[in-house]
C-alpha cells in the first residue's frame, strides 16, 4: 500500500505486449516462432543484462545523449506506426490528433509512481481485453487452419529475426536498477512474456486466418472486429482504446527515461517537471512531421539495427571502463 | 530544455484548444447509409453490385432497400453503387456478402479482398453465393434475397465467414442460395467450380468443410427425410461421419425399407464424387491432407479416403 | 514573544477596555475576594455569568479568609480551592484573548500577573442531528455539529480506547480557528501523523470555515482532480477510519471531519456495507463502481458511438438514434454538452434556491424544460436519457460528485472531437490522475490495485465478517 521505490516492470511489460497487438502484419508462422523463441528469449535477456552492466560501468554523456535520441526516434516511430493504423481504419485522422491524444496523458504520467501504478491497471485491462477477444473468436478458430508444410530454415530465420528486435524496453531497466521487490531473472521474464505472447497471438491468428495469415493487414484488429457482447456486435473500438492507453503509457515511459538521461537532478529522479512537457509534446510532433513521409517498415528495421548498435557500443564502452579499472588496480 | 511553468501551461492550453477547434468530428448518423449486405452478380464480363441499405425512415419494423450499379470489375461496380447512395456508405454493420452464382475461385478472392479493403467488415461476415436463377431487377429482388440468405443461414445453421475464403490457398467453399435448403459452391483455384446440391451433396460437403454441423433435408429422390447432428472424425483413410440424434422418416410408400443404409449409400457416393473431382483439381476442401500430415508428418496426403456413416 | 499580563488590575482592565470595550458582549465586573480587588471578564454570548456565580463566586464567599495576598489567592484558587478553576493560569494577553474567545471566564487579581480561568462556557449551538448528506439505514444516526468540543466528545464516545489522541491547535488564520488532529497512537503510522501535523501547522489561510480548506494544501500534485482527503459527518465513520490507522481532522465551526489519507475505494464504501450481508454489500459496491463509470464515461461513449463508431450499436437502435438525430439541430457532442450543462444548472438552482421554491425549480427543470425541449426538437430523447442517467448515476457516489462532473465534460469533449482516441486519452488521463495521487505516499488505488487478496476481501466487494475481523486493514502495515 505504500511504495518507496515503485517497480516499472509492469510498464515495460505493457510496452512490449502492445507491440504485438499493434502489428500491421504477421511476422512468422507460429511453429517457427515457438522454436525461435526458445533461443531468442535468453538471447534478448542476455543482451539486456549485458547492456545494463555495461551501462552502469561505462555510461558517458555521449551515450546518454545517444540513448535519449534512440528513445525519441522510437517514440516518433511508434506514433507514426499508430497513425498509419488509424489512417487505414479511420481515414482522415490527422497526425496532430494522434500525437496529441497519445502524448497528452503524459502530463499526469510524469511521476514514476503514477507510471508504475497506471501500468498495473492497464496491463490488467489489456490482458482481460485480450482474453475477451480470444473468447469472441473462439468459435471461429479451426484446428484445420493450421498449416502443415515442413518448416524451412528460412522460416526459422524470419521468426528469429523478428523476435530479436531489441525494443528500448529491454534497455530501459539499466536506468533504474533495483526498484521495488524484484523477482528473479526479471529481464528473462520480460523477454519470455513478450515472445510467448507474440507466439500465442500468432497461433490464434493462424487458427483464425489459416493460409491467409501473412496477407491480412492489421490482423489483430481485424480479429477484434469479431468482438461481440450480447446485442453489441463489434467492440473493436474498446480494444483499440486499450491499445491507445497502453501506447500512451509506453510513450510516457520513454519521456520519463529521456528526461532521466538528459541531466535530471537526483531530486527530480521520481518525477519529470511539468515545464518540460510542452517541449516534449511539440518536439515529438515536429519529429513526426519530419518523418511522416519515411518508409515505416524500413525505419522500424533501422530502429532495430540502431538499438543493437547502441547496445554494442555501450557494451564496448563498459568493457573498456572495466578493463581500465582492472588495469589501475593492478598498477 | 525548460520553459517557465506558466508559459508551458499556456502553450499546452492553446494547443489543446486548437485541436478541439480544428474541425475534428465524426459523421452524423443521418448522413450514413448503413449497409447490411453487399450482393454481387456477374453477367458475362460485366459485374453488378447491389448494396442492401437499412431504411432509416421506417418507424417500426426495420426494412431494407437496395441500390445497385454495374461495372466492368467488382470494385468499379461497388464504387458506382456507393456513388448512387444519397449519403455516405457505412459498412460497420455489414453482415452479409453474396458472390455471383457462377463465381470461380479468382472472382471469390477478388471480391473478398475488395471487401477487406473497402468495407473492413468483421472477418466472420457471412458469405453466400447467389442462386443460379438470374436477377431481373435488384431493387425489387435484393432485399428479399438478403432475407432469404439470412433465413437459410439461420435455418440450416450453415456459416461461411469471409476469412474462410482465404483460409486455404487452393480452394474455398461457399454456401449458395437454393430453392430448398442450400447448395455449396466448391471453388478450386486450378479447376472448374463445383456446385453441390441437396442433403448428400451440399450439406455433407458443408459438414466436411466445417461450415455446418447439421444435416436436414430429403434423400432417396425426395422419398425420405433426414434430420441429424453431424460431426466428422478422420482415422487414417477413413472419414467417419457421426450422426447423432438422427431422425429418418419415410415420406412415401416407395421409400427404401432400410433408410440408414440408403442414406449411407447416398452419402458415400456423393463423397466419392465430390472428393474425386476436387482431388483432380488439386484441392482438399475437406482438410483430409491436414489429418494425414498430423498423423504421419508433413508431406503425407490422403490417397483413397472412404466415408463411413456412424449412427449414434 | 507574547505580551505578559500586568500586576496592576487597573492597567489590565484598561488594556481590556481598549481591546474589547466597544464590543457589546464584553462583560467585566470588579469585585473583592477576601479583601483583594479582583475582576471577572467574559463574553456574555459565550459564557454565563449565572453559571460563574453558581459555580465559583458563591463558593468563594463561603471560603475562610485566605492569607498570602494576591499571589496567595491565585495559588489557592489554582491548587486548593474547591471551585472548578482550570489548573493552569493565564500569563499573557494572547492566551487570555484566546481563552475569552473559547468561552472561559477569567479572573484578574490585583497585584498578580496571572489570571485564573473558569470553565463557564454556555455557547448557543445546534443540537446533534442526523446526517444530511450521508444516508445510511443502519448504525449510529448522530452527526457532527459545529462545536469542536462537542464533536470531540462524539468521537471519543465512539472510540473509547486510551490510545485516541486529540491534538488541538490553532490554525494560522486571522480568525484563530481551532482544529483538532485525532488519531490512534498505536495504529496510525507515526511518520504520517508527523507529516500531517507539520503540514497543517504550516497552512496559512485568511479564514478557515471548513475542513475542506485544508484538503488542497495536502495534495501532492495540484493539477490532480482527485481529492486528497475524504469527509464525513458521521462520528461512526470517523471512528472506523481511526481504526484503520488514519487521522481525522476536526475544525471548529465545521460539521464535517476530514479523513487523511483517503483512498479511492473509500468513496464506494459506506457503513451499511458492513451492516448488511456480504453478498448484497458486494453487489451494491460493484453497482456503485458501475455507476461511477456510467457517470463519467456514459455520455462520452454515447457521443463516440454515434459520431465515430456506430458499429457498436445494434442496428435497430441505430436507426432510432438516426431518426432522433435528424430532428435536432445540434451535433451530438454539442447537444450532449448543452443537456449536461442544463442539468447541472437545474441541480445548482435547486440546491441554492430557497427551500420554498426549490421544488418548483426542480419541477420546471425536469418536467417542463425537458418535455418542451424534446417536443420542440431542440434536444433528442436518447441524449436526454443518457444525460439524465449519468446525472443520477453521479448521485450514487456523492463524494466524487465534483470529479464526476468535470471528468464527464472532458470525456464528452474529447470523444466528440477525437472519437475512440479521445475516449482512450480521457480514460488514461483519469486513470493516471488516480494512480498519481499519492496521499502521504500511499497508493490511492489501494486496495483495488495492484490486485491482491485484499482487493477481494474489502475492495471491489467485501468478504464475510469472520474473515474481515481476522485481518482488519490498517494502513502502513505492509509496503509494496
Amino acid at each position: 500500500m505504500k511504495r518507496d521505490r515503485p517497480s516499472l516492470w509492469a510498464a515495460l511489460t505493457t510496452g512490449v505486449l502492445v507491440n504485438v497487438l499493434l502489428r500491421s502484419q504477421s511476422a512468422y508462422w507460429p511453429r517457427a516462432g515457438v522454436l525461435a523463441a526458445l533461443v531468442c528469449a535468453p538471447l534478448l535477456a542476455a543482451a539486456a543484462w549485458g547492456f545494463a552492466r555495461a551501462w552502469r560501468a561505462g555510461q558517458s554523456p555521449l551515450l546518454r545523449l545517444l540513448f535519449a535520441a534512440l528513445l525519441a526516434y522510437s517514440a516518433a516511430l511508434e506514433l507514426l506506426h499508430f497513425w498509419a493504423l488509424t489512417q487505414r481504419l479511420y481515414t482522415g485522422l490527422p497526425l496532430t490528433v494522434v500525437c496529441l491524444t497519445l502524448l497528452l496523458p503524459g502530463v499526469y504520467l510524469r511521476r514514476v509512481s503514477a507510471i508504475s501504478q497506471t501500468a498495473h491497471v492497464v496491463l490488467c485491462l489489456l490482458l482481460l481485453a485480450s482474453g475477451f477477444m480470444l473468447l469472441t473468436v473462439l468459435p471461429r478458430l479451426r484446428i484445420t487452419n493450421l498449416q502443415t508444410f515442413a518448416l524451412q530454415p528460412a522460416d526459422l530465420l524470419t521468426a528469429a529475426q523478428e523476435q530479436l528486435t531489441l525494443y528500448p524496453e529491454y534497455l530501459l531497466p539499466a536506468l533504474w536498477p533495483q526498484r521495488g521487490r524484484q523477482k528473479r531473472g526479471p529481464l528473462l521474464r520480460l523477454a519470455l512474456a513478450a515472445l510467448w505472447f507474440d507466439v500465442g497471438i500468432h497461433l490464434v491468428l493462424e487458427l483464425f486466418y489459416g493460409a491467409a495469415l501473412p496477407l491480412r493487414v492489421d490482423p489483430v484488429h481485424a480479429a477484434a472486429r469479431c468482438g461481440a457482447l450480447s446485442v453489441f456486435n463489434r467492440l473493436e473500438s474498446l480494444q483499440l482504446a486499450l491499445w491507445v492507453m497502453a501506447l500512451a503509457l509506453k510513450l510516457a515511459l520513454y519521456f520519463y527515461a529521456a528526461c532521466l538521461l538528459l541531466g535530471q537532478t537526483r531530486q527530480q529522479a521520481n518525477a519529470v517537471p511539468l515545464r518540460r512537457f510542452p517541449l516534449y509534446l511539440c518536439g515529438m510532433w515536429a519529429l513526426c512531421l519530419l518523418l511522416r513521409r519515411a518508409d515505416l517498415d524500413a525505419a522500424l528495421q533501422t530502429r532495430g539495427a540502431l538499438a543493437w548498435g547502441f547496445a554494442a557500443l555501450t557494451g564496448m564502452g563498459g568493457a573498456a571502463a572495466w578493463l581500465c579499472r582492472k588495469t589501475k588496480r593492478c598498477i | 530544455m525548460a520553459l517557465p511553468q506558466n508559459k508551458a501551461l499556456y502553450l499546452t492550453g492553446c494547443l489543446l484548444m486548437s485541436m478541439v477547434l480544428s474541425g475534428c468530428g465524426g459523421t452524423p448518423l443521418s448522413e450514413r447509409e448503413i449497409v447490411r449486405g453487399v450482393l454481387f452478380a456477374q453477367q458475362e464480363s460485366e459485374f453488378s453490385a447491389c448494396l442492401i441499405v437499412a431504411d432509416q425512415d421506417t418507424e417500426d419494423t426495420p426494412r431494407n432497400r437496395a441500390v445497385a450499379a454495374a461495372g466492368s470489375t467488382p470494385a468499379q461496380a461497388l464504387q458506382r453503387a456507393e456513388d448512387a447512395l444519397p449519403g455516405q456508405a457505412y459498412y460497420g454493420l455489414l453482415d452479409l456478402a453474396a458472390l455471383p452464382a457462377q463465381a470461380d475461385w479468382q472472382t471469390a478472392q477478388q471480391i473478398g479482398t475488395l471487401l477487406y479493403d473497402v468495407a473492413q467488415p468483421a472477418p466472420e461476415l457471412s458469405v453466400f453465393a447467389l442462386a443460379e436463377a438470374g436477377i431481373s431487377g435488384w431493387e425489387e429482388q435484393a432485399p428479399a434475397l438478403y432475407d432469404a440468405m439470412k433465413a437459410a443461414e439461420s435455418a440450416y445453421e450453415v456459416h461461411c465467414g469471409l476469412q474462410q475464403l482465404f483460409a486455404q490457398s487452393e480452394v474455398c467453399a461457399v454456401p449458395a442460395l437454393a430453392q430448398s435448403g442450400y447448395d455449396l459452391l466448391l471453388l478450386p483455384r486450378d479447376g472448374a467450380p463445383l456446385r453441390c446440391r441437396g442433403l448428400a451433396g451440399a450439406q455433407l460437403a458443408a459438414v466436411l468443410c466445417g461450415q455446418a454441423y447439421r444435416l436436414q433435408g430429403t434423400f432417396a429422390g425426395g422419398q425420405a427425410a433426414c434430420e441429424a447432428d453431424a460431426h466428422v472424425t478422420v482415422e487414417g483413410e477413413t472419414v467417419q461421419l457421426h450422426l447423432r440424434a438422427c431422425a429418418l422418416q419415410a415420406l412415401t410408400e416407395q421409400a427404401p425399407d432400410d433408410l440408414e443404409s440408403a442414406l449411407q449409400r447416398e452419402l458415400q457416393a456423393a463423397f466419392a464424387a465430390v472428393y474425386g473431382q476436387m482431388r483432380r483439381a488439386g484441392a482438399d476442401p475437406f482438410h483430409l491432407d491436414f489429418w494425414q500430415a498430423c498423423t504421419y508428418g508433413p508431406g503425407h496426403t490422403a490417397q483413397d479416403p472412404r466415408l463411413t456413416v456412424l449412427f449414434e | 514573544m507574547p505580551q505578559p499580563l500586568s500586576r496592576s488590575l487597573p492597567e489590565n482592565l484598561a488594556y481590556l477596555q481598549k481591546s474589547f470595550g466597544a464590543s457589546g458582549d464584553f462583560y467585566a465586573k470588579e469585585l473583592a475576594i477576601s479583601g483583594i480587588r479582583c475582576a471577572i471578564v467574559m463574553f456574555t454570548g459565550l459564557s454565563s455569568p449565572e453559571k460563574l456565580c453558581h459555580l465559583a463566586l458563591e463558593m468563594l464567599d463561603r471560603d475562610p479568609v485566605m492569607l498570602g495576598g494576591s499571589e496567595g489567592l491565585c495559588d489557592y484558587l489554582l491548587t486548593q480551592s474547591l471551585t472548578p478553576a482550570e489548573p493552569r493560569p493565564v500569563e499573557d494577553w494572547q492566551t487570555f484573548t484566546q481563552m475569552l474567545n473559547n468561552g472561559m471566564t477569567l479572573l484578574l487579581i490585583d497585584g498578580c500577573a496571572r489570571a485564573v480561568m473558569f470553565s463557564t462556557q454556555e455557547m448557543p449551538q445546534r443540537s446533534i442531528g442526523t446526517p444530511s448528506g450521508e444516508g445510511n439505514m443502519r448504525g449510529s444516526q448522530e452527526a457532527f455539529t459545529e462545536l469542536l468540543r462537542s464533536n470531540l466528545s462524539l468521537l471519543r464516545r465512539q472510540f473509547r480506547s486510551g490510545t485516541l489522541v486529540a491534538e488541538i491547535a490553532t490554525a494560522r488564520t486571522r480568525a484563530q480557528t481551532e482544529y483538532c488532529l485525532c488519531y490512534d497512537s498505536r495504529l496510525a503510522p507515526q511518520e504520517t501523523v508527523d507529516a500531517l501535523r507539520e503540514q497543517l501547522a504550516q497552512i496559512e489561510l485568511p479564514v478557515l470555515l471548513d475542513s475542506a480548506y485544508f484538503a488542497s494544501f495536502l495534495k501532492q500534485d495540484k493539477l490532480n482532480l482527485f481529492p486528497a482527503a475524504a469527509y464525513t459527518e458521521r462520528p461512526a465513520t470517523a471512528c472506523a477510519r481511526l481504526c484503520e490507522g488514519k487521522a481525522v481532522v476536526l475544525v471548529s465551526g465545521c460539521p464535517y471531519a476530514l479523513i487523511v489519507p483517503s483512498f479511492f475505494a473509500e468513496h464506494f464504501e459506506c457503513l451499511d456495507d458492513y451492516a448488511s450481508g456480504a453478498v448484497f454489500a458486494g453487489l451494491i459496491r460493484l453497482l456503485k463502481y458501475l455507476a461511477f463509470l456510467l457517470a463519467v464515461f456514459g455520455p462520452g461513449l454515447y457521443v463516440m458511438a454515434v459520431s465515430f463508431a456506430p458499429e457498436i450499436i445494434p442496428v435497430q437502435m441505430l436507426t432510432k438514434l438516426a431518426r432522433a438525430e435528424i430532428s435536432t439541430p445540434l451535433p451530438p457532442m454539442l447537444e450532449m454538452l448543452c443537456v449536461t450543462l442544463l442539468l447541472e444548472i437545474v441541480r445548482e438552482a435547486g440546491l441554492r434556491a430557497p427551500q420554498s421554491i426549490g421544488h418548483t425549480v426542480s419541477l420546471v427543470g425536469a418536467l417542463i424544460l425537458g418535455e418542451t425541449a424534446v417536443s420542440a426538437g431542440i434536444v433528442s430523447v436518447p441524449v436526454l436519457t443518457m444525460a439524465a442517467a449519468a446525472t443520477i448515476a453521479t448521485l450514487a457516489v456523492p463524494s466524487l460528485y465534483e470529479q464526476s462532473i468535470l471528468f464527464r465534460f472532458a470525456v464528452i469533449l474529447l470523444a466528440g472531437a477525437f472519437g475512440v482516441l479521445g475516449v482512450a486519452c480521457a480514460a488514461l488521463v483519469i486513470l493516471a490522475m488516480a494512480c498519481g495521487s499519492e496521499p502521504f505516499g500511499y497508493d490511492y488505488l489501494y486496495p483495488l490495485m495492484p490486485l491482491t487478496r485484499t482487493t477481494w476481501r474489502d475492495g471491489f466487494v467485501r468478504s464475510i465478517w469472520s474473515r474481515l475481523a481476522g485481518a482488519g486493514e490498517v494502513i502502513g502495515r505492509h509496503e509494496t
